[in-house]
């Protein structure tokens, strides 16, 4: 029953690389390294954001 | 090997053989401690509320003193600095708006509106972000505030794991101690129902939009369980810790726990055990009604815990497959007598702990008002007779 939206968006994800890669426009170098640090950062963020639920 | 570090391992052991249904060489001895951590260690609630460093003091005291396999981290799950720092009113701390001794207390609200289903389904995330903290967080009442309330709020949780990450080392390297779990996560029911839309909504959802209601159980169940592998750090070793609410009886009928509570709690546990994670089932209240329903989770999947559950029915019908813990009634911890606790725990070994695959713990959480000398007796008839 889940909605298009939270399949498209999974867990841990709270603005996915795919958007964002837009935003940066042409990467010159190698993009594994930078999609991977924001993905670390975008899992610290999901779960700051769902400490405050999961309680 | 360091003496210490045989330690550790010779505990690690006799837990995660008991785990596996296993006879150890004796039982296992888990206390679940919070506020009564303090008062042993001599720190008023308040300072336990906000201070990191004292809040840790409080296990190093009673691990140096008690010969115990493992005790969870510091008294004091929430505190009260990050809560300050985002105006989180959902929660009173002690010092604040309470007495310097008061256990802290919950706010239960529908923070969640049942018109906030849609938009929750659609991107939970989100959702939470951008509707949920700014109604539960003052200091999103203007920008300036709510940009350094996300800053703060996050830093304080980095400095805060970083302090119990180097804690439990030092438990580790100087007492032989690990910690009981590793990474936490709930039922989707409880997630829903504890802080979102709250006893009161939740129970009024499963009458006038189930529909809605099912929608958003079925949303979490990835959720939860990426958020429990997310918070242990995909450990696989140690538990997870599930602790369930809603889900005990009689909160909700047979025909209702079956619809809405056991389906999406039992996917998030399978998802987990699908990643190696075994999780502590943490059945705060009775759960005998729906013993025979648990047993169809896959084998030691789960520890289940018991506080009010019939003891016997939990043994009859989930013994062997799964490892039961607890039961020592926290009301004879605060009220009883070293005598009555020691006859009590012998009683558990002999009836449950007998054929392996128990673990000695409270029923509950043990909290401020539980007795010292209990404490003490119930490790020290644990040490002495739950020898196999």
């Amino acid at each position: 029953m889940a909605t298009e939206d939270s399949k498209r968006i999974p867990p841990g994800v709270c603005l996915p690389w795919e958007e964002k890669v837009k935003d940066i426009g042409e990467i010159r170098g190698d993009e594994d390294i930078i999609k991977s640090e924001w993905e670390k950062l975008e899992a610290f963020a999901y779960v700051y954001i769902w400490w405050w639920v999961q309680r | 090997m360091s003496d210490k570090k045989i330690l550790y391992q010779e505990r690690l052991n006799r837990f995660i053989t008991a785990m596996d249904v296993g006879k150890p060489d004796r039982v296992p001895i888990r206390l679940t401690l919070s506020e009564f951590l303090a008062k042993y260690a001599g720190y008023t609630l308040q300072e336990i509320y906000y201070q990191m460093d004292k809040n840790i003091e409080c296990s190093n005291k009673f691990i140096q003193d008690f010969d115990v396999d493992t005790v969870p981290g510091p008294p004091s799950l929430w505190m009260g600095g990050i809560h300050d720092a985002t105006g989180a009113k959902y929660l009173k701390f002690a010092g604040r708006e309470l007495e310097k001794d008061k256990q802290f207390q919950f706010l239960e609200s529908d923070y969640m509106k049942a018109e906030d289903y849609d938009d929750f389904i659609a991107n939970p995330t989100k959702w939470i972000l951008t509707t949920l903290l700014p109604r539960i967080h003052t200091e999103f009442k203007d920008p300036y505030r709510a940009h350094l309330s996300l800053i703060k709020g996050a830093a304080g949780m980095v400095m805060n794991q970083g302090m119990l990450a180097e804690a439990g080392k030092r438990w580790a390297e100087e007492y032989g101690i690990f910690p009981p779990f590793s990474g936490m996560s709930k039922a989707p029911f409880d997630t829903l129902g504890d802080v979102l839309r709250g006893l009161h909504g939740i129970m009024m959802d499963m009458h006038l939009c189930p529909d809605k209601l099912l929608a958003a159980l079925d949303v979490l169940v990835d959720h939860n369980i990426y958020y429990g592998m997310a918070t242990a750090a995909g450990d696989t070793t140690l538990p997870l810790f599930m602790p369930l609410h809603r889900g005990s009886y009689p909160f909700l009928n047979p025909e209702q726990w079956d619809k809405f509570y056991w389906p999406t709690l039992k996917k998030v546990i399978e998802g987990l055990w699908k990643h190696g994670k075994r999780t502590l089932f943490y059945a705060e209240g009775d759960w005998t009604p729906y013993l025979e329903k648990i047993a169809e989770l896959p084998d030691k999947s789960i520890v289940f815990h018991v506080d009010m559950t019939d003891m016997k029915k939990a043994k009859e019908i989930l013994g062997g497959r799964f490892c039961l813990s607890g039961n020592v009634p926290n009301t004879l911890l605060t009220y009883g007598t070293p005598e009555e606790v020691s006859d009590y725990c012998k009683k558990l070994i002999d009836e449950v702990a007998c054929d392996g695959g128990f673990i000695m713990d409270a029923g509950g959480v043990v909290q401020w008002d539980a007795k010292v000398e209990n404490v003490r007796a119930m490790i020290e008839t644990t040490l002495e007779y739950g020898v196999y």
